[in-house]
């Protein structure tokens, strides 16, 4: 029983202290090169992503980008830089839609996608995964 | 020429996906429906009758086009059928909710012309979209089925009061149709009229505490028709005042709204109130249990007679509900309403009229109907 007890400590221990570090590296938040941006609070990427702010910190207007629904990075990023689950920023998004206040981000259905588009607009900010190539545009941080 | 036409054809082919995704970025279309199956065990009431009605729904479909990073162009076209609501007669199959063109100031200040949402209270410019009602309808004695956009000019504008406070400010000009069932002695009445010349604005403060807010509503109107009336006919205007409050988090909500309005055309007085109080738990991420009152009472002041006034109770409906929701576009809701007063969807026992000195009309006992609304709703 004590044998039990002990692997599943040491198995709950080694998934949360894989899962933490894991989130934080699931993806890379992007800007256009020509972006002065080299990092952003998190509240204030929160805020591009919900629209509730249209400027970056820099005076740019931002023209966020998701990724599709249902990508795993879209999951990470919601969750670690919007602070919400999936499913509260859905329904945001919905209010907003038929409140005729706004509509969400384009979303892109892959990281290519979403580096092409934040390489064309040069207020474009969006993620992509961790292992995606970014030539062309600036990873940022965002704390 | 074979060759040009290959080359166009190739050409086509290559810009077809840039057109596609161009349109993608520009053009959004979204829509909402929820489709209900209603019943009442005695009186009809807001279209459920004894028989039962699947002929019971509430569909939106809005086309936006975003001109320019500040300028776009929204259209909403609303289907509804209300079972055997006597609103239907004045109810367009398809109604053309909103249509306005917006445009977004550097400094946050965004101002709509056209046929706009009507800012008023918590769930005027979502009343149709059932995935995001805990209930098939709005708090039917606040909202009804009318004043649901603005013709006209709506301007907005958010200020951060610092501290995590928030201001949201709206304020709106121009007209807008009211729409009413009224029960008369010999049946019951539609009114389709339409108040013209309105001012008005929806104040919200946000707290700190994200999910709780408190607005005020106040709108200022002339009835018409006025201009073409003798001075001593025409309505004076009138100014109604609706008062918000919701405090909603991830597993909990409680919300209310009051609305009043006192109503002067000669010789008669009206002085109107009306309310609703929600509240519901979210046991699990897919399941909402909400409870439900809406009460109000219509004073009628008899001006220059000896008949005193006279105080009309609005019906008092309880409604408890239940809704599933397997994903955020899709919710399935059973609720089930107690229903208690003097309107329904034909004529009750309302008043007594006196038989001698003293003029004093007494109420009839209120009537009592329950009914029930199954329903599915979907929105994309």
């Amino acid at each position: 029983m004590k044998i039990i007890s002990k692997l599943f400590v040491s198995a709950s221990l080694a998934l949360v202290a894989m899962a933490s570090p894991a989130l934080a590296q699931d993806f890379k938040v992007i800007v256009n090169s020509a972006n002065s941006t080299t990092e952003l609070p998190s509240d204030v990427a929160a805020k591009l992503f919900l629209k509730q702010t249209t400027k970056f910190p820099n005076g740019t207007p931002a023209q966020p980008v998701d990724l599709a629904k249902g990508s795993a990075v879209r999951a990470a990023f919601t969750k670690s830089v919007l602070g919400r689950a999936v499913a509260a920023v859905e329904s945001y998004w919905q209010q907003q839609i038929f409140s005729g206040k706004d509509v969400p981000p384009a979303a892109k259905p892959s990281d290519d996608e979403v580096i092409a588009f934040v390489k064309a607009n040069p207020g474009a900010i969006g993620y992509v995964s961790a292992g995606a190539g970014t030539g062309g545009v600036k990873v940022i941080d965002v704390k | 020429m074979h060759n040009t036409l290959k080359r166009a054809a190739a050409l086509a082919l290559t810009l077809t996906p840039m057109v596609v995704q161009a349109q993608d970025d520009k053009l959004s279309i979204h829509g909402a429906a929820s489709l209900a199956y209603a019943k009442s065990d005695m009186l009809p009431i807001n279209g459920a009758t004894k028989d039962g009605t699947s002929d019971y729904r509430i569909i939106a479909l809005q086309f936006g086009y975003k001109i320019s990073d500040k300028d776009r162009v929204v259209t909403q076209l609303l289907h509804r059928k209300i079972g055997s609501s006597p609103l239907n007669a004045i109810t367009p199959a398809i109604d053309p909710v909103w249509a306005f063109y917006e445009h977004r100031f550097d400094n946050g200040f965004v101002t709509k012309v056209g046929r706009n949402p009507l800012p008023r209270g918590i769930f005027n410019e979502v009343r149709y979209i059932g995935t995001l009602l805990p209930l098939f309808r709005v708090g039917n004695a606040v909202y009804g089925e009318t004043l649901e956009y603005v013709d006209g000019v709506v301007v907005r504008k958010p200020f951060d009061l610092g501290s995590g406070w928030k201001l949201d400010v709206s304020g709106f000009a121009g007209g807008y149709d009211i729409k009413a069932q009224i029960p008369t002695s010999s049946g019951i009445s539609v009114i389709n009229s339409r108040n013209e010349n309105t001012i008005g604005s929806q104040v919200w403060l946000n707290t700190p505490i994200e999910g709780v807010r408190a607005g005020v509503f106040y709108n200022n109107y002339q009835g018409t028709p006025s201009a073409s009336l003798p001075a001593a006919q025409r309505q004076k205007r009138t100014t109604t005042l609706m008062y918000s409050a919701e405090a909603a988090f991830t597993k909990a909500f409680a919300r209310a709204e009051l609305t009043t309005f006192k109503q002067e055309q000669a010789p008669n007085f009206v002085d109107f109130m009306s309310y609703y109080v929600q509240a519901g738990v979210n046991p699990t991420e897919k399941i909402t249990l909400v409870a439900e009152y809406n009460d109000g009472r219509n004073i009628v002041r008899f001006s220059g007679t000896q008949i005193p006034d006279l105080s009309l109770p609005l019906n008092e409906d309880l409604a408890l509900g239940v809704a599933y929701k397997p994903s955020t576009q899709v919710s399935f809701k059973l609720e089930g309403h107690k229903s208690e007063g003097y309107s329904f969807d034909r004529p009750v026992p309302s008043v007594i009229p006196p038989t001698g000195l003293p003029l004093v009309a007494k109420l009839a006992p209120a009537s009592k109907t329950y009914y029930l609304l199954a329903s599915v709703a979907f929105s994309f």
